[in-house]
């Protein structure tokens, strides 16, 4: 009951944002209420009369619609005093609706469908802000996330063999009957989670669509991160046997992507700045969801999965709230730069809000960031696996800078926006949700038992060895000792690195930009290497080119006004010119018929024969 | 009783298009909306009443068994309404269109003659859908053929002279190879000319003639290697385009190959091995086309060649014996209809009000013409397989024959295909949405009309709940059909 009248009040609010507008924000707002209340409870079943979905919400799916309802809330009660485009608000509500349908269904193809609508959604949301991005992100997200998980579902079904029955259990229980190796329906999924979420390589969308939209909007993509690690936990631990070598290439990719955290140094676009930080956040989760996988069945296992749990959880809240902040920036009508920062650093208690957020995000003790990455830290290297510690070594490296670079936005601000600010009011609502936000991801880091019954639940399915208490869990091993020492020691080095000038650090992260510089070119090296095949030997074949124009021809667009060559007339003139000795093209038609009417009066009287 | 609806729900409009071709004006925009709406009316009753399949032979005789009559079973009964709602749509459309309001084509009179073809077309293809025999089928292919030509070289000029005579010659080769090979087969080896004897027919011969009809069908879908004729049949009035595209025409080639196979039986594994080839290269080339297309109607035009393919890669698969890729076919033909149907009136709002189809020229619809840039968004994004529009559900249920790797390791040639041009068409189609749509505007005001702006908005409508409306009988479509 509470899952239909969620959705009914998202599809309704959606659809009466073309009407009223951003007041439509006031109906999604009420659909966080049953959200809330469906995520307090088992419950399965069989949902949209008209597109029956089975459902099924267990532990996991709870704990991340709880983490829902309060973005459904937050967004919607600040979009209600926030100036947004009327397809922007049903584009947003949607965007919820998907979300929802993805964490509650059970059946693969209902869930692809979910994947679908909310890249689909999302992209609206960009639309009006932005087409070109919208354009990219869109057309990125099918090749890398829908696609792989089409063929995936379609191979799942020749398993199970039953459409409306494809659940996750299903797949697990059909496996032997797999069209192919387990492990390549484990790819497409990866691939598919690693986009949503914006793990390397497939990281390039997030800094450019989170810099594209409106901050208030930013959580709703955040939770979508989130969506993709849900994807990839969901399978490798709940349909799919999760081999070692998954786990190791997980953590690597996650690792990687924590290194993101390094361009934010150079860039004084404060939107762009935590987009990167977003990166490498969910890098961690990833990391520390990979390293489960390598230790599954085993405590240091748990302690890594629930660390990846928490610290994607947490990413949403505190994230969110930073960008709930940078809202207030654009809302005076000012793009969030390193300067802008000032007319809300002027007696708001929103500056301290953010500044809490922030610090959640730097991993300061004891807010969330902290919390979460101590268990990241404590379960890679509590074993004896190299690989795993060497991981975890480069992602404490990398957790250095976030502080780093919020110490580095105080300095510069101070250097350089001198010009004299006057306080603005902000309205409440944009207060109270920025302020609830960081007051909540204060509360959950600092209390973390109020969560320990949700995770315990959610993982209790896989059997593995469970904690019995947050003093169990975070002092589970003597490699605690070890990633407190990580942690606070990053802290440090990243308090000196953020007062060091922006050069002088630039100047020693230069190996890491030249790196992504590199990778950056490799990949527009074969975009332009197939743009270029295309239009030196594709292009000649379906239009008309003479020769010689075809290398002043740079772009697809130089190839618009070139009459079109149709291969079937191509193949099939000179034959008939042959044949019929006719030269003169008005004739070719003709010909044409002439010959094949002949040649089908063959075919019948030879078929007749056969027959 | 049913069988009399689904009779006259295509003698009303080939009668109507007889009477149209000496009529003009007012009358004939009269007589033709009658005929669409009259035939509209009898199909949706039928679909009402429909329950169980019903087969009745209108003539038998003793030398060639059943000669004529009709088979009313779920697919005759999803594809006739389609087909009906689709087509009235389009005509309603066509009223306004064929004005001298259009900026492009301003048309002030002989559009009888063109409402004739039209009316004809739509006779045509419903009986067609609805024939049980071959010569039923030949002689209601070759009417829409005529029509075709008819509709296509209507506004005279050289080029839409060449395409007619095009879109006429091609399509009568593949007829002149499928059906006199099958009825040569039907006279001679089983006395009866009835799609019921298909089953009869020798192991030996089976898979020829199956080549044979197969020819007919990719002749009138424009497969490869004979598919330039669509791009070139944009020549035709657009609600023409619409009907040639979306409804008729094109789609009727999958829907022959489609009641074959749901009544020749099993078919050797090579037959599959043909057209999992034939139906990638017919990919192949409108993924190659897409990048380079400046003219709406031609883009879209490659767009259908890939559409039916898609089509014919999920009838690829139902030779194989799967039952989902027969049901995926007609559920794509379905959903195929009101998106392309979209996106081509979409099109021929940009000669309407704009006076161009060059898609460089057309900027800023979301400002300028606000309805028919949502619509130009829901249609591209639409065909490239985006949900929530309905293309998206039919192609992920053909994506559902990909378990047939497990048979042969061919299937992931048109499963990959059909992936490859929905990014490609998606990439394409994206780009022209950010120009077309949200660029700057290149005028500040253009006409439209509430008849334009109606159609657009009921076919917008349509691309979001056609596939839950059509989807209960998809699930009936069977292998064979039992009266």
């Amino acid at each position: 009951m509470n899952l239909e009248l969620s959705l009914a009040l998202l599809f309704i609010g959606s659809l009466s944002a073309l009407v009223i507008g951003r007041r439509a924000f006031a109906i999604i707002a009420l659909s966080s209420v049953p959200v809330f209340m469906a995520a307090n409870g088992e419950l399965e079943g069989e949902i949209i009369p008209f597109l029956p979905t089975t459902f099924r919400v267990d532990a996991l799916s709870s704990l991340f619609l709880m983490v829902l309802a309060v973005v459904i809330l937050a967004v919607s009660l600040y979009g209600l005093v926030y100036p947004l485009p009327r397809f922007t608000v049903l584009g947003t509500g949607m965007a919820f609706l998907s979300a929802l349908l993805f964490l509650v269904t059970d059946n693969i193809e209902r869930l692809t469908l979910a994947y679908e609508l909310f890249v689909v959604f999302t992209g609206v949301m960009l639309l009006g802000f932005n087409p070109r991005r919208a354009w990219r992100y869109l057309v990125v997200q099918q090749v890398f996330g829908i696609i792989p998980l089409l063929v995936a579902t379609g191979l799942a079904y020749g398993a199970v063999g039953d459409l409306h029955h494809l659940t996750f259990h299903a797949l697990h229980e059909s496996l032997t009957r797999l069209p192919v190796k387990g492990d390549f329906l484990l790819v497409l999924f990866l691939l598919a989670a690693l986009v949503r979420s914006g793990v390397f390589p497939l990281h390039s969308w997030v800094t450019k669509v989170y810099s594209s939209v409106p901050s208030p909007l930013v959580p709703v993509l955040i939770f979508g991160e989130a969506l993709g690690f849900y994807l990839l936990l969901r399978v490798s631990h709940f349909a799919l046997p999760a081999p070692e070598w998954l786990g190791y290439l997980v953590a690597f990719l996650g690792s990687v992507s924590t290194f993101s955290t390094l361009y934010s140094f150079r860039e004084v676009r404060l939107k762009r700045k935590f987009a990167r930080h977003s990166v490498m956040d969910v890098g961690i989760a990833y990391f520390a969801l990979g390293v489960s996988i390598v230790l599954q069945g085993t405590f240091l296992g748990t302690v890594a999965l629930l660390g990846a749990l928490l610290h994607i959880l947490y990413q949403v809240i505190y994230k969110g709230a930073v960008y709930f902040g940078l809202g207030a920036i654009e809302y005076y009508g000012e793009n969030p730069t390193v300067c802008s920062l000032r007319r809300l650093l002027r007696g708001h208690v929103v500056a301290l809000l953010i500044t809490l957020s922030a610090f959640s995000l730097a991993a300061v003790p004891p807010l969330s960031a902290f919390m979460s990455r101590w268990l990241v830290y404590m379960a890679p290297l509590g074993t004896g696996d190299v690989l795993l510690w060497l991981m975890a070594v480069a992602v404490a490296f990398s957790g250095l800078f976030p502080l780093a670079s919020i110490i580095q936005v105080r300095r510069i601000n101070r250097l350089i926006c001198r010009g004299e600010v006057e306080r603005e009011e902000l309205p409440l609502a944009i207060r109270a949700v920025t302020g609830g936000m960081a007051f909540l991801g204060f509360v959950v880091s600092v209390f973390p038992f109020l969560l320990l019954p949700w995770l315990k639940a959610s993982i209790e399915e896989l059997h593995y060895p469970l904690p019995e208490s947050p003093v169990a869990l975070f002092f589970a091993h003597p490699s605690s000792a070890i990633a407190l020492t990580f942690l606070l020691g990053s802290l440090f080095v990243g308090l000196r690195v953020g007062r060091l000038p922006t050069e002088r650090v630039s100047e020693l992260l230069l190996i890491f930009y030249s790196i992504g510089d590199l990778l950056r070119s490799t990949v527009e090296l074969f975009l332009d290497g197939a743009k270029s095949l295309y239009i030196a030997y594709v292009l000649p074949v379906i239009k008309v080119v003479p020769r010689y124009e075809v290398p002043v021809i740079r772009d697809y667009d130089d190839a618009l006004d070139y009459p079109v060559r149709h291969l079937d007339e191509a193949m099939f003139m000179p034959l008939i010119r042959f044949l019929s000795k006719d030269r003169f093209p008005e004739r070719d038609m003709t010909a044409l018929m002439l010959l094949l009417v002949t040649f089908l009066g063959l075919i019948v009287v030879a078929m007749g024969v056969v027959g | 009783m049913i069988e009399l609806l689904a009779t006259l729900a295509f003698t009303v409009p080939l009668i109507g298009g007889l009477v149209l071709f000496k009529l003009d004006g007012r009358k004939a925009d009269a007589v033709m909306l009658s005929s669409f709406t009259l035939a509209m009316l009898l199909q949706l009753a039928v679909s009402l009443l429909y329950h169980a399949p019903v087969h009745v032979a209108y003539l038998e005789t003793e030398r060639f068994g059943e000669v004529y009559g009709i088979i009313i079973d779920p697919m005759s009964v999803l594809i006739g309404t389609v087909v009906a709602v689709a087509g009235f749509i389009f005509m309603f459309y066509g009223v306004e269109y064929m004005s001298e309001r259009n900026v492009g084509h301003p048309v002030k009179g002989g559009k009888g003659l063109f409402y004739a073809w039209m009316t004809l077309f739509e006779g045509a293809t419903l009986g067609f859908i609805y024939s049980s025999t071959f010569l039923g089928l030949l002689v209601f292919f070759e009417l829409m053929g005529l029509a075709c030509w008819g509709v296509v070289s209507y506004y005279g000029t050289p080029a839409g002279q060449r395409a007619g005579f095009k879109a006429f010659i091609i399509p009568n080769v593949g007829a002149m190879i499928g059906f006199y090979t099958a009825i040569y087969i039907g006279i001679t080896q089983l006395h009866d000319l009835s799609l019921f004897s298909l089953s009869k027919v020798s192991p030996e011969v089976k898979p020829w003639l199956f080549l044979a009809l197969l020819i007919a069908g990719y002749t009138k879908s424009a497969q490869f290697p004979t598919y330039s004729w669509i791009p070139d049949a944009m020549e035709a009035p657009t609600p023409a385009s619409a009907f040639l595209h979306g409804a008729a025409m094109v789609e009727m080639g999958v829907y022959l190959v489609a009641r074959v196979i749901q009544f020749i039986g099993p078919l050797p594994v090579w037959v599959f091995y043909f057209m999992a080839i034939m139906v990638s290269l017919t990919l192949l080339i409108p993924i190659l086309n897409y990048p380079v297309q400046k003219d709406a109607k031609r883009l879209l035009a490659y767009s259908t060649v890939a559409e039916a393919g898609i089509m014919f890669v999920a009838l690829t698969y139902a030779v194989l014996g799967s039952e989902i890729g027969l049901k995926a076919a007609m559920f794509q033909l379905t959903t195929h209809a009101f998106v392309k149907g979209l996106a081509f009136l979409t099109a021929g709002t940009f000669t309407y009000s704009l006076g161009t189809l060059d898609l460089r020229r057309i900027s800023g619809l979301r400002e300028v013409l606000p309805i028919n840039g949502l619509a130009w968004t829901v249609a591209l994004l639409g065909l490239a397989g985006l949900p929530p529009m309905v293309i998206a559900f039919s192609k992920a249920e053909i994506l559902l024959n990909v378990s047939l790797v497990g048979i042969s390791a061919l299937a992931w040639l048109p499963i990959l295909m059909l992936l490859a041009d929905s990014a490609v068409f998606l990439w394409v189609g994206l780009k022209w949405i950010t120009r077309n749509v949200f660029g700057r505007p290149v005028v500040e005001r253009a006409q439209t009309h509430p008849i334009i702006t109606a159609s657009l908005l009921i076919l917008i409508v349509l691309s979001l709940v056609s596939a839950y409306l059509a989807y209960p009988l998809v699930e009936e479509i069977t292998y064979g059909v039992v009266p």
